[in-house]
């Protein structure tokens, strides 16, 4: 738990971004580009003579909710896709799963590739490409789970007293597939936040002024044996951060079969 | 970290036991190039992206030196009116005559002769062919062969950039008969089994997508001591930081760098970089052909205002660290068409206010200026990965951000941004063009230009510019792009920022390298570079 | 099994058929065409010349139209020809399809050698020392940005030491197989380091289950050693589920090096998509996306297979 801890600790840090950070993100400064780490710039400036410790920031900040934003929406389009699918049965299910099987079929990073060609590679069209490719696998678990939920005893019961398919899913179902859920979807913010730095690398991520960790990796690396520091921030945050998703996603995968097998 | 390390090491050791007895690299001249990209197909015409690669192998009548001048290959001269080679005609057309090398044998034995020009000239004429600067072609009216040493052309008319034609000559013995879609796609052409040319190097091998090698031609015209080495192989390595490692790591002998990479190898032991000046101009352009770019740069004084909150000197200096020299001129003053006395806009932020102000650019309460109810706010047009000019449109935004003008991006992937730029809906964008060797500006400025998509259009320009293309004498044409240059920068058309520079790391042990800054690049004396042990 | 088998098969008939629509229609709709390669280079090109290349590669049609020419050349094995080079898109794919098998390969032994022994041991004592201290390395390797990650190695390997090449497959003109598997070191590494973590885990958690099934438990009341129960139960059993997680990574084969093929200059399928998604090269990208759906599909059905062969209760009718 101590990665939620370290996980939280930078998340609010950077969502905090504006409070914290000493610099504007684009603030730019031709007099002192890329200088080494000193008192005024703790991280040193960039290419521009930025901040990068105030980059830092508010790319952490974009970083992250891409993140978030992109595993939560992933989790809720799949969860709704796998429950509807188990739910209603039928055709429902078999044009639902036909279709999640076309898209978990298309390799992933090359869609993704192709698709942040055409958008503006904004941070919300990066969010939605990314969440728009990560949801077949919580389809699947949420349909598998609903069809072992939908034959127990106490889902007939509500049936007979009359609660609606809706409720159904809501009150009973849902809950029952949360703990793999978290767990999907902790590991799809690193996921997330990966496939946004392999993007910038393509030149293809989030698009300058607006920081991210992946775009000022990126940038950095052309001078990355004479002015370290430049890659050495952005790369170490998202290490950690990746890091510490996945150690949570772990714990709470533990944590979920243990409880899971008592029940 | 340091585990991962540990990690490292052991995986290392265990797999580098695998190497055993290696056989001995013959005593062979290899040259090593570390290339900046991977080529599409070999046929200098039709290729998009062979720039240098091909003129070991393939000659033309032409190529370019270091000086930015055209230097006669399979041509014994260039003809000119003053060498009586170019001969006018009352009715305006022109005659004029090439005489070719002698003795001169394609790669696979058979003689190179004046007929494989005027089957070129017919290639390269046809639509099909796809050749990019076709219509320069097309004032070539007959194409005849007296001799085989000599071809001669009937133009239509004087064409400045006749001297930089026929950049490769074609084999007919390979590829006549067939039409000119067969030779687009005529795969042992396109793809060296028969690559056919009068070069110094012979194809030899094209690993898909890894390498092309070639090996020395025992039969080269210029005689048995040349080339000097034996062996080039070009290795793609797209990636520029891979590229930077990989010539660091000492494996290459020659590659391209970034700019902002050259003090990184500066003390890199048996490595010399030189900045090869290319006829390239960084620059920003602004458009009227939308709404909202003609409301705000319709007006000459608005454009001078934004032109003079630009320190373009802090851009060369700090940004590019003093890699790159500053433009005035589209013309790179490497040319001898360049003008050095063209007026320059002064770095003056009051100046440009005022200018504003002037202009009924009021500062309003947003900080943003406007006038009738129009925010001072235009977008540029970015292409993504281009680094070099997102941090130039950085630099710009912030500047101009500082008298109240607002500056947004939007970034697109290369080919979206050229569709763009072809269909004119953008309102500013920070571009270079590769001019080649000749230096004609009339594609980029005149109203009907192919490739001036800006919307600005001159009357008063335009006869300069079309004469400046129609003479063939030197102090004519200096004149008119003389004045072109100098219109340009008063009318505030486009801003020249710096001209592009080619870091090109060579080894020392290198000789004879003459770097060029042009679109035939620095490949253009290969069959006298040599090779140190 | 042979009519389970025959099903599936005939499955993946139409669902290939959606995949191919969607793709196409992704591909078609992005902005930009073939012809934007032509000014990539940054030469000025007669407007004429682009008109006819757009005819001669056919994107002056209606997308329909292309679409239905595209399918019925494909139904008859024909992939097109490339745009930008003017070769069968079957040859190209063919060509670097091997570069990327033997990275995937030597990436898979890399990873297995890692990933095998570190699950083994870690789940004698699950909670312990190595237990915890395996699976924070093997999160690194994931967590750590492959392109960063592989300019790091260049860094020191390579310019700092001088024992690795940086990019290739081998020295050119001086090749030997030494020299070759040299090449193959450091993005083997590079790409083997994604896998570890996840085989590790899963090992890790499937040898715990085993450890207290009945059939160990019974194995282990006959008095048999511990290192024999599990050796002969245990890790057998256990590695089933592991090879079948492992085939599914292997239909990543078209996506999965991308990023680390463009680092090390390696010539695989990955750098091809990446060349023909910038030069909008149609053909050659519907055939790579449609070439790495298909693996997905076959390699699903494997692991589908592998998983029937684990366990005696799933009976495929």
């Amino acid at each position: 738990m101590a990665a939620g801890l370290v996980f939280g600790v930078i998340a609010v840090g950077c969502l905090a971004a504006p409070r914290l950070a000493p610099y504007a993100a684009d603030a730019i400064d031709l007099a002192h580009l890329r200088e080494a780490p000193s008192a005024a710039n703790w991280m040193g400036t960039d290419d521009l003579g930025r901040d990068v410790w105030s980059r830092m920031l508010f790319g952490g900040r974009i970083s992250i909710l891409i993140g978030l934003v992109a595993a939560l929406l992933g989790t809720v389009i799949g969860a709704l896709v796998g429950a509807a699918a188990g739910f209603y049965g039928k055709g429902v299910d078999n044009t639902l799963m036909r279709l999640t099987d076309v898209a978990y079929a298309i390799p992933s990073l090359p869609l993704l590739i192709v698709l942040s060609a055409f958008f503006n590679a904004a941070a919300a069209s990066m969010v939605l490409i990314i969440a728009g490719l990560s949801w077949m696998a919580t389809a699947r678990v949420v349909r598998a789970e609903v069809l072992t939920v939908k034959e127990m005893p106490f889902l007939e019961a509500a049936r007979c007293l009359g609660a609606s398919n809706l409720r159904m899913i809501a009150r009973h179902v849902l809950p029952h597939a949360a703990g793999s859920l978290i767990v999907g979807a902790t590991l799809g913010v690193g996921n997330a936040i990966m496939v946004e730095s392999s993007l910038s690398f393509l030149g293809l991520g989030v698009q300058p002024p607006t920081p991210t960790w992946g775009n000022m990796l990126m940038d950095a690396q052309a001078t990355m044996a004479s002015k370290p520091w430049l890659t050495i921030f952005p790369g170490t945050a998202i290490l950690v951060v990746i890091l510490a998703v996945n150690f949570l996603g772990d714990g709470l995968r533990t944590l979920e079969t243990r409880t899971g097998s008592r029940s | 970290m340091s585990r991962l390390v540990d990690g490292l090491v052991i995986a290392g050791l265990i797999a580098g036991c695998g190497g055993g007895s290696e056989p001995k690299p013959a005593d062979k001249k290899i040259l090593r190039v570390a290339y900046e990209r991977e080529i599409d197909l070999l046929n200098p015409f039709t290729s998009q992206n062979l720039v240098d690669i091909s003129f070991s192998m393939i000659e033309g009548l032409v190529t370019t030196d270091e000086h930015n001048r055209f230097v006669p290959v399979l041509a014994k001269t260039i003809p000119t009116k003053d060498n009586g080679l170019v001969v006018g005609h009352r009715d305006g057309t022109l005659e004029m005559t090439w005489p070719l090398q002698a003795q001169v044998l394609w790669h696979d034995g058979q003689p190179f002769t004046s007929k494989d020009v005027c089957f070129t000239w017919k290639f390269v004429t046809n639509p099909a062919s796809e050749t990019y600067n076709r219509e320069q072609y097309l004032g070539i009216k007959d194409c005849r062969a007296p001799n085989d040493t000599t071809v001669v052309f009937r133009w239509d008319g004087e064409y400045a950039y006749y001297d930089g034609l026929f950049e490769a000559i074609l084999p007919e013995h390979i590829l006549g008969g067939m039409t000119a879609e067969e030779i687009v796609k005529f795969e042992p052409y396109n793809r060296g089994s028969k690559t056919i040319g009068t070069g110094p190097f012979k194809f030899a091998e094209w690993k898909a997508g890894e390498y092309i090698r070639v090996v020395r031609n025992d039969g080269y015209w210029r005689g048995k001591e040349y080339p000097k080495i034996d062996e080039i192989v070009w290795a793609f390595i797209p990636d520029a930081n891979t590229r930077l490692n990989a010539l660091k790591s000492g494996q290459y002998h020659f590659g391209r760098i970034l700019p902002i990479q050259v003090k990184d190898v500066a003390a890199l032991p048996g490595y010399q970089s030189y900045l090869i000046p290319s006829n390239s101009v960084m620059h920003l352009d602004l458009s009227v052909k939308t709404p909202n770019g003609r409301a705000l740069f319709g007006d000459p004084l608005v454009r001078r205002a934004i032109f003079q909150i630009i320190d373009k000197k802090a851009i060369a200096d700090q940004l590019m660290e003093g890699t790159v020299p500053l433009a005035n001129s589209p013309i790179n003053t490497t040319s001898r068409f360049h003008n050095p006395a063209v007026p320059v806009h002064p770095v003056d932020p009051d100046g440009a206010k005022r200018l504003l102000d002037q202009a009924g650019w009021i500062v309003g309460a947003d900080g943003v200026r406007a006038k009738g109810g129009t925010r001072f706010s235009f977008t540029i047009l970015n292409r993504a990965g281009a680094t070099d000019r997102i941090a130039v449109a950085q630099v710009i935004q912030a500047e101009l951000k500082a008298i109240g003008v607002e500056v947004t991006f939007e970034t697109l992937e290369s080919a979206a941004w050229t569709e763009r730029w072809r269909s004119s809906r953008w309102e500013a964008v920070v571009s270079a063009w590769f001019l080649p060797a000749d230096p004609s500006l009339t594609g980029l400025y005149a109203c009907d230009g192919a490739n001036n998509m800006t919307g600005f259009c001159d009357p008063a320009l335009d006869p300069l510019l079309k004469r400046s293309d129609r003479t063939l004498s030197f102090a004519d044409r200096k004149r008119d792009l003389d004045s072109v240059q100098v219109y340009l920068a008063t009318s505030a058309r486009t801003l020249p920022l710096y001209y592009n520079v080619i870091p090109e790391l060579v080894s020392t042990k290198v000789g004879n390298y003459r770097g060029s800054g042009t679109n035939f690049g620095s490949f253009w004396n290969l069959y006298d570079w040599t090779l140190a042990p | 099994m042979p009519a389970y088998l025959r099903r599936r098969l005939l499955q993946l008939i139409p669902l290939l058929f959606g995949v191919s629509i969607v793709i196409f229609g992704v591909i078609q709709a992005a902005p930009g065409g073939p012809e934007g390669s032509l000014l990539a280079a940054g030469k000025f090109v007669d407007p004429a010349v682009i008109e006819s290349y757009r005819r001669r590669l056919g994107v002056d049609q209606p997308v329909y139209v292309q679409y239905a020419n595209w399918l019925s050349a494909t139904l008859r094995g024909d992939l097109g020809t490339s745009f930008s080079t003017s070769r069968p898109v079957g040859a190209l794919i063919a060509e670097r399809l091997p570069a990327t098998l033997e990275l995937m390969a030597v990436a898979f032994v890399f990873a297995a050698l890692v990933a095998l022994p570190l699950g083994l041991v870690s789940s004698r004592r699950p909670g312990g020392w190595f237990d915890t201290l395996g699976t924070g390395t093997s999160f690194l390797g994931l967590a750590m940005p492959v392109f960063w990650f592989g300019l790091i190695l260049q860094l020191i390997f390579s310019v700092k030491l001088g024992w690795l090449p940086v990019a290739g497959t081998g020295t050119i003109g001086a090749g030997s197989l030494g020299d070759h598997l040299k090449h193959l070191i450091l993005p083997g590494f590079v790409l083997a380091t994604r896998y570890i973590a996840g085989w590790s885990r899963y090992f890790r958690s499937t040898l715990l289950g085993l450890r207290g099934a009945p059939f160990v438990r019974t194995a282990r009341a006959k008095g048999i050693p511990e290192r024999e129960v599990e050796r002969r139960h245990t890790v057998r059993n256990g590695l089933i589920p592991v090879l079948s997680i492992m085939a599914l990574n292997l239909a990543d084969l078209f996506s999965g090096a991308v990023i680390t093929e463009t680092v090390f200059a390696w010539p695989g399928i990955g750098r091809l998509f990446v060349q023909a998604m910038f030069a909008r090269d149609y053909p050659l990208l519907m055939g790579i996306l449609l070439m790495g759906a298909a693996t997905v599909i076959l390699f699903n059905l494997v692991a589908d297979l592998l998983y029937g062969l684990l366990d005696p209760r799933i009976r495929y009718e």
